[in-house]
């Protein structure tokens, strides 16, 4: 199978090199495009024959020549990215050139007039009856993110996109409308001209280890021509049970004709530069220790005031070693370990496109390379190079075939993150602030002068001394030390072929590969807090799909007020996955490459899948008047992955209509309204239960607990399998969705402002769940076609220019949109786990949006006040509850654009109105002492000192008298008492809240109720500001330069206390709003440059 | 033409019909896992299901409740003070139920369908012994009605009720492999498959559970001679060759003792040995003239005696076994039986066997003791409650013996003042694990934890 897709390929590089002359006898069109109002000439402005192949672009002085066009009446169609659609009949007869002078005019509607469905035919926009988002491709290219998903973000209404790490290359979660399944993955299926692709994540993604890195992030922006997003079945029913998410339509560019020139070049590069987005916040004041006393090697920072030390060198126990047990901390030197990880790297990514063609052929090669550095001081990058051949070649008049392919070659380094030791800031922000991590490796020297070479030296071992672990990893071990690393091959394309053997008649034939292999490797080195004795893990994945389709759709037209088309197509796919895995533990030699034959236990691991899908499909659509557009669809659809006693086929039907009610007579020409369309949708579609989930099977025992995941393994014990806790289901069957959605779109004063406006709702019923089942029945769960979901929301987009004064204008597109989501039957389970930790997790619980927060709370007496304690100190509930929605109330993107001749700026704002995270990170560090509002200090008098509790029931005065070596409380000269705390009322009168309530008692993320750790997650975001200026530049053959600056997250406001309130640890998992040592965002600013020749 | 690619159209429809179906079939089985397995390989994988539960958290839990370890990190820290939330048994509750009684019960129909029934008595055996375990935590638990899918809702038999099914898997375990008395071709745990030592640790879990529900009989005659019957067949070689102990390799997460794994790689820092109430009162022992625990100290404790110790010679070695039934644990039983029933110098010396059992297992160097060493019943009693207290050294059997005893505790310190256990918050024991959230989400039997349900007292200690 490999090595089909390589000869699609190579043919595709062949075809596209070997354009060859035409036999040319038609009819030629030449013209040129010019702005109506300036008489400027329109460079890059896309001409086409409406309902043909023909097509061209227009070069540096803004002519087009279309060659070989047969004879006949056409609508010639012109589309500028800003400007109205241009329209007009035009009649080629053989061997004559008509020649036409176009005049464009700008409007504020910034979108094309045709787009590509979701099974990849072209329909012209006014007449879908579902809404359609299409996101300008060229603004994706400039965004700075390397990432086709996070360029979304704000760009149209209904997407919900969560940007979870900085990490290089890191999963973007992009969800349409609302989340519709609980047990799948809820991103829409990716189609690239027209051929579903692999689009999901590769490595990490879970509580601890490394960010998913995403496969969606191999398709290089700049490649795109354009991007359109059906955000439910209503849009994607022809995709069946691969579409209830809904369907991105990504076409990549082709190549053509530049007016006169044969082939043109075009050389890119982008410049970028990243940075810390936000520090989280650590206190400086309070030293390592507990009980307000030095600690050596204490694992906490509730020591003495730094401010009170002496600031003599620390007193050490032994002269021999550099690192010995300190014995008297002396030292003020603190280090901000929020920052001492972190660096501003550059990335530059580079391209270069050669395009080309001639009447008959036409063809794109592009080259590029991604050098990605993250802000992690090393091990933390992206390398992509990607070479894409796009070729079409018509052969004779009626047949035309289309080859599309990409290669590309990735290979990313990776820190880890999360509940993990070995996790980049666990270790490093609980360090106190004043150990520094520098150096993380030492050469340890006993009291006898015996040497251990490279001991690795953390807060937790301050001598690294070897008999003592090193309790979490030093940071810098991390990023030098442990590193996981991904390569990845992949290999993709279509070949199209396009038969017109009548003028209403059309075949297509299209076949998509998809190919790609991962290897990944991580590891540990000995003396690793996670692997003491070190491990290495590497694993081998390969996946591919091959979609096929072969469409026929028949066009008639009875009169000139009634036509349509009948489609009907036949789909089979083919995915298929399998990775092999060896996990090596124990090294032989420290110091030897940590390799498989340099370890002594091996744990191998292995996994296969395949799933099919076959379906038959149809679409017939009806035009009258030219003002009413009807259209159905129907796919009958069979999987491999349901169960045996289900049924095997199901239908999605879905019909649509649209009325353009401006057409009515007396409509017509108001010069008000411009334009009105009503639309209404409905829809089915589904997701397909994953592979082998019917039965129930036994697999090698390995059982664990929460403290230690996996504690044994049958292989050590001459072989011991256990039944799967998962007990098959020979009922399966695919979740549904259906949607319906009504909507309004209309524009006024002369095309001025547009406005579209979408209603939806759409449910989920036998969504799949892993039904919890009460674990005294033999099994924990079953998977199930067992719960209802439903999203209802609001979708606006608007779109106006309010000023144009020549030569400058000002357009604003502002996209709201709101969502709620409901779980309304969750087969009498009250929670379901999506992500987080025991305590405090991201749930699906009956009559709340999917993602609730759901964890342990303060106990609470009927009338909702605290449940307090002899002490007056809350207590925590032992069963938990609710928390809050993670889920926005709405979001917002509010883009301006303003021109000025060839200068213009973009400016991106992204809001978030609502939502909620659990700041666990915040939660840890405060048990630990190291988070900034631990930076406290109160003095009290001595008359309060002797009646105010603190949570073990002492006053001051009273541990002052207790002991003579305390120091958590400094009686000052004056008779007042200061101490590391504050005084707290929870509503019985004044208490102290000091070490005893932030460490041993409940006010932290370990013991304590996850409750007082979630906050507010809105936002508003400086998303992006560009500043781009395209100069016509006839020098040395070029044709055109294009400079821009971009910034991006340039400026946040938001409550939220941690790094960035859009994290979420589990990347593009359902379970949303946990942060938990995530590894930080980022800001950057990139300057581009483009030399068109 | 028109008319032929219309048919042609239709027909290539009306294929892909009917192959679709076709296409998408025989893909159902996963080619890498087996859906069903043999009885002997199923006996070992829940033989580890087993240890995860009896070594795991709910024998580290049971360790800081009865004051034996302390909790000194995170979560572990609030066990101290008694908090806990239904979540915390999540993990172990599945394992006790779908991990080790599920797949017992496929053992016991399998074996018993393939006439193996010296397999069938092993798994009723170790039911019985992780029942009475499950029972003892947590109170009323499902029993009668577990494992029999499609019923995902059993009922919540009462405490008492599962007493008494456990000593009937047992009995039925014991005549079984009496029937065939036949080794195990393969045993996770120490025995090595060995007929006569399963049969011992039926007769040995008995006595335990006899025990547990005979304070509810006020220690009646009839019980306590029933204890002493069943404890005399069961596991009592005094150098420890037939006690049943946990088998571990060097290999992490794969054959590592849990306790060593937990304190050196999974959970560093999380469990500690400060402020337990068993190593005072061990040091104090000596001030009986005759005891001398050094040995025993040192096996489970490091040099500092505040923390564990995890080197070769200890406990927690790497490589350690953990105790699932010490001969010591029956000889104390039977003292404890015979000293109830008046008759002294029996128990006498069932409390010496202990002493010798310890003497040859932990290098103690303590003497016998003569009936003179106790002026009353009441001493010697108090003696062998003591004792036992220690020689449960960190099993969750420990926490049990101390409900069904009132934490009734104590030793005497060097001034000659006597100690006795006091709760480390509060003035309540806990008294049981709270149920799963699990099971509460799933199965509308499951009693509502109220607020500090774990002081509640389970009906066997009422």
């Amino acid at each position: 199978m490999r090595n089909t897709f390589w000869y699609i390929f190579v043919i595709a590089v062949m075809l596209a090199l070997s354009s060859t002359v035409a036999l040319a006898q038609l009819g030629i069109i030449k013209g040129t495009i010019t702005d109506a109002q300036t008489g400027e000439m329109m460079i890059g402005a896309n001409v086409f024959l409406e309902k043909t192949s023909y097509g061209a672009a227009t070069d540096g002085k803004g002519a087009f020549t279309i060659q070989n066009v047969l004879p006949a009446t056409y609508n010639i169609v012109v589309s500028y990215i800003g400007y109205e659609q241009y329209r007009q009949a035009i009649t080629v007869t053989a061997d004559k050139v008509v020649i036409v002078e176009i005049k464009i005019k700008p409007s504020a509607v910034t979108l094309s007039g045709v787009v590509v469905t979701a099974i990849g035919t072209r329909v012209e926009r006014e007449k879908m009856g579902v809404s359609v988002s299409s996101v300008n491709a060229a603004s994706l290219a400039t965004v700075g993110t390397n990432d086709l998903v996070a360029g979304l973000a704000a760009k149209a209404p209904g997407i919900t996109t969560i940007e979870s790490t900085g990490d290089p290359g890191a999963a973007t979660r992009i969800v349409l409308r609302g989340v519709r399944s609980l047990n799948n993955n809820n991103s829409p299926l990716i189609v690239l001209d027209g051929v579903p692709i692999f689009s999901g994540t590769s490595i990490g993604g879970g509580t601890a280890y490394v960010a998913a890195e995403s496969r969606v992030n191999d398709i290089n922006p700049d490649n795109i021509e354009s991007i359109e997003v059906y955000k439910g079945p209503a849009a994607a029913a022809l995709w069946g049970s691969r579409a209830a998410n809904g369907v991105i339509a990504i076409t990549t560019k082709s190549g053509g004709q530049t007016g006169s020139k044969k082939l043109s070049i075009s050389v890119r590069s982008r410049t970028s530069g990243d940075q810390l987005l936000r520090e989280f916040p650590l206190q400086q004041k309070f030293g390592q220790g507990q009980n307000g006393a030095f600690l050596f090697n204490g694992v906490r920072a509730w020591g003495d005031p730094i401010w009170l030390r002496s600031g003599a060198p620390d007193a050490l126990d032994r002269t021999n070693y550099q690192y010995a047990t300190i014995v008297t901390k002396n030292s003020k030197d603190v280090f901000n370990h929020a920052t001492d990880l972190f660096r501003k790297p550059i990335t530059v990514d580079a391209g270069v496109t050669l395009r080309g063609g001639d009447e008959w052929s036409d063809f794109l090669v592009d080259m590029s390379q991604l050098n990605q550095q993250g802000i992690i001081l090393s091990n933390s990058d992206l390398l992509r190079t990607s070479i894409r051949a796009n070729a079409t070649r018509r052969f004779t008049e009626n047949v035309v075939a289309k080859i599309t392919s990409q290669y590309v070659r990735s290979k990313t380094s990776r820190i880890q993150q999360g509940s993990n030791v070995s996790g980049l800031l666990l270790g490093g922000l609980r360090t106190p602030p004043d150990f520094n991590q520098s150096p993380y490796l030492v050469d340890y020297v006993s009291t006898t002068g015996a040497v251990t070479y490279g001991v690795q030296r953390t807060f937790r071992n301050m001598s690294a001394n070897p008999a003592l672990g090193p309790g979490f990893n030093n940071p810098l071990y991390i990023i030098y030390n442990v590193p996981t690393t991904l390569n990845t091959d992949r290999l993709l394309g279509t070949v199209e072929l396009t038969y017109d053997p009548m003028k209403w008649l059309n075949f297509v034939y299209r076949l998509g590969g998809d190919y790609y292999t991962d290897r990944e490797v991580s590891t540990y080195p000995p003396g690793d807090a996670s692997y003491p004795t070190g491990d290495t893990y590497r694993s081998f994945n390969t996946n591919y799909q091959v979609n096929s389709d072969l469409l026929g759709t028949a066009k008639y037209e009875y009169s000139d007020n009634i036509n349509g088309s009948l489609m009907m197509g036949f789909h089979i796919d083919h995915r298929q996955g399998h990775s092999i895995s060896t996990d090596a533990t124990s090294f032989i030699l420290y110091d030897a490459p940590a390799t498989f034959s340099n370890a002594l236990n091996y744990a191998p691991g292995e996994g296969f899948s395949i799933v099919r899908t076959a379906a038959v499909y149809g679409e017939a659509t009806v035009d009258l008047f030219k003002q009413l557009f009807l259209r159905g669809t129907g796919r009958l659809e069979s999987a491999s992955t349901y169960g045996a006693d289900a049924k095997k086929s199901y239908f999605y039907p879905s019909v649509s209509a649209a009325w353009q009610f401006t057409e009515l007579p007396f409509l017509k020409d108001i010069p008000v309204l411009s334009y009105g369309k009503l639309r209404l949708a409905y829809g089915t579609a589904a997701n397909q239960p994953g592979a082998y989930v019917t039965k129930t099977y036994f697999g090698n025992a390995t059982p664990g607990n929460g403290w230690q995941t996996t504690a044994l393994s049958g292989i050590q014990y001459g072989g011991a399998p256990l039944r799967g806790t998962r007990l098959g289901n020979t009922n399966l069957r695919p979740e549904m969705t259906s949607e319906t959605e009504f909507g309004l779109d209309f524009r006024l004063f002369n095309d001025r402002v547009s406005v579209g406006v979408t209603q939806y709702v759409n449910k989920t019923t036998d969504a799949l769940l892993n039904v919890t089942v009460a674990p005294t029945s033999g099994y924990t769960s079953q998977t199930a076609n067992a719960a209802k979901l439903e999203n209802n929301g609001t979708e606006l987009q608007v779109m106006a220019e309010w000023l144009r004064i020549e030569p400058f204008s000002w357009n604003t597109t502002i996209n709201w949109s709101k969502n709620k989501n409901l779980v309304t039957d969750l087969a009498g389970v009250s929670v379901i786990t999506l992500a987080g930790f025991v305590g405090s997790t991201s749930s699906a619980v009956l009559n709340q949006p999917v993602g609730i927060l759901y964890g342990t709370r303060w106990a609470r007496n009927a009338d909702q006040s605290l449940k307090l304690d002899a002490n007056g100190f809350p207590q925590i509930d032992a069963t938990s509850g609710i928390l809050g929605d993670p889920n926005p109330d709405w979001r917002a993107g509010f883009i301006n654009t303003l021109r000025y001749e060839r200068l213009a700026l973009n400016v991106v704002l992204d809001i978030k109105k609502g939502g909620k995270v659990w700041n666990g990170t915040k939660g840890a560090l405060y048990s630990y002492g190291t988070h900034a509002d631990m930076d406290m200090w109160t003095t009290i008098s001595a008359a309060q000192a002797l009646t105010i509790k603190n949570w073990a029931g002492k006053t001051p005065s009273t541990v002052i008298a207790g002991s003579t070596t305390q120091k958590r409380y400094y009686t000052n000269s004056d008779g007042t008492i200061s101490f590391r705390g504050k005084i707290g009322n929870f509503g019985a009168g004044d208490v102290i809240l000091d070490e005893d309530w932030y460490r041993n008692g409940l006010a932290n993320g370990f013991n304590g109720p996850t409750e007082q750790f979630v906050e507010d997650a809105g936002y508003v975001r400086l998303r992006e500001v560009s500043l781009s200026y395209s100069v016509p530049l006839h020098f040395m053959g070029m044709q055109n330069l294009t400079v821009s600056v971009t910034g991006r997250n340039l400026a946040l406001w938001t409550d939220y206390t941690g790094n960035d309130p859009e994290t979420n640890l589990q990347g593009t998992g359902n379970g949303i709003g946990i942060d938990y040592f995530n590894n930080p965002t980022t800001k950057s600013w990139t300057i581009s440059l483009q030399i068109d020749y | 033409m028109r008319n032929f690619i219309i048919i042609l159209t239709v027909a290539v429809f009306l294929a892909g019909l009917v192959g679709c179906e076709k296409y998408v079939t025989g893909f159902e089985s996963n080619p890498l896992l087996p859906s069903d397995a043999s009885a002997l390989k199923v006996f070992n994988g829940a033989e580890l299901s087993f240890t995860v539960f009896t070594e795991g958290f709910p024998a580290y839990l049971s360790a800081i409740w009865s004051q034996q370890i302390n909790g000194a990190d995170r979560q572990f820290l609030t066990y101290v003070t008694y908090t806990c939330t239904t979540d915390d048994f999540n993990n172990d509750w599945s394992t006790a139920y779908a991990g080790a009684l599920g797949n017992l019960r496929t053992v016991q129909d399998k074996a018993a369908a393939a006439g193996q029934l010296n397999l069938k008595g092993a798994a009723e055996i170790l039911e019985g012994l992780h029942i009475g375990n499950v029972a003892a935590l947590w109170g009323n638990v499902p029993y009668s009605e577990a494992i029999q899918p499609p019923n995902f809702q059993p009922k919540f038999d009462g405490q008492l009720a599962v007493y008494t099914a456990v000593q009937k898997a047992l009995d039925q375990g014991i005549a079984d492999f009496n029937s065939n008395l036949v080794p195990l071709a393969q045993d996770a745990l120490s025995m090595g498959g060995s007929a006569t030592r399963w049969v011992k640790l039926g007769h040995s879990a008995k006595a335990r559970y006899l025990m547990h529900v005979a304070r509810g009989q006020a220690y009646s005659a009839t019980i306590l001679n029933q204890i002493i019957t069943e404890a005399g067949q069961g596991i009592t070689s005094l150098t420890g060759s037939e006690d049943v102990m946990t088998t571990h390799g060097t290999v992490q997460a794969q054959s590592q003792n849990l306790w060593y794994d937990f304190m050196i790689a999974s959970r560093t820092g999380y469990m500690d040995a400060v402020n337990t109430f068993v190593i005072p009162m061990l040091r104090a022992k000596k001030f009986d003239g005759k005891s001398s625990e050094t040995g025993r100290l040192a096996f489970y404790f490091n040099a500092a005696q505040n923390n564990m110790n995890t080197t070769a010679t200890g406990a927690y070695a790497i490589n350690a076994g953990y105790p699932i039934f010490r001969a010591s644990e029956t000889h104390l039983l039977m003292a404890e039986a015979y000293v109830r029933l008046g008759n002294t110098a029996s128990a006498l010396t069932e409390l010496n066997s202990a002493r010798t059992y310890n003497n040859n297992v932990f290098k103690n160097t303590s003497a016998a003791f003569v009936a003179a060493d106790f002026p009353t019943t009441a001493d010697l009693q108090q003696a062998i409650l003591n004792e036992t207290y220690v020689s449960l050294m960190h099993q969750i059997e420990a926490f049990s013996f101390l409900r069904r005893v009132n934490f009734a505790i104590s030793y005497k310190d060097s001034a000659g003042v006597t100690k006795t256990m006091a709760p480390m918050k509060g003035t309540a024991f806990p008294q049981r694990f709270l149920y799963s959230t699990t099971e509460a989400n799933a199965n509308p039997n499951c009693p509502v934890e109220p607020t500090n349900a774990q002081f509640n007292k389970t009906p066997a200690n009422q």
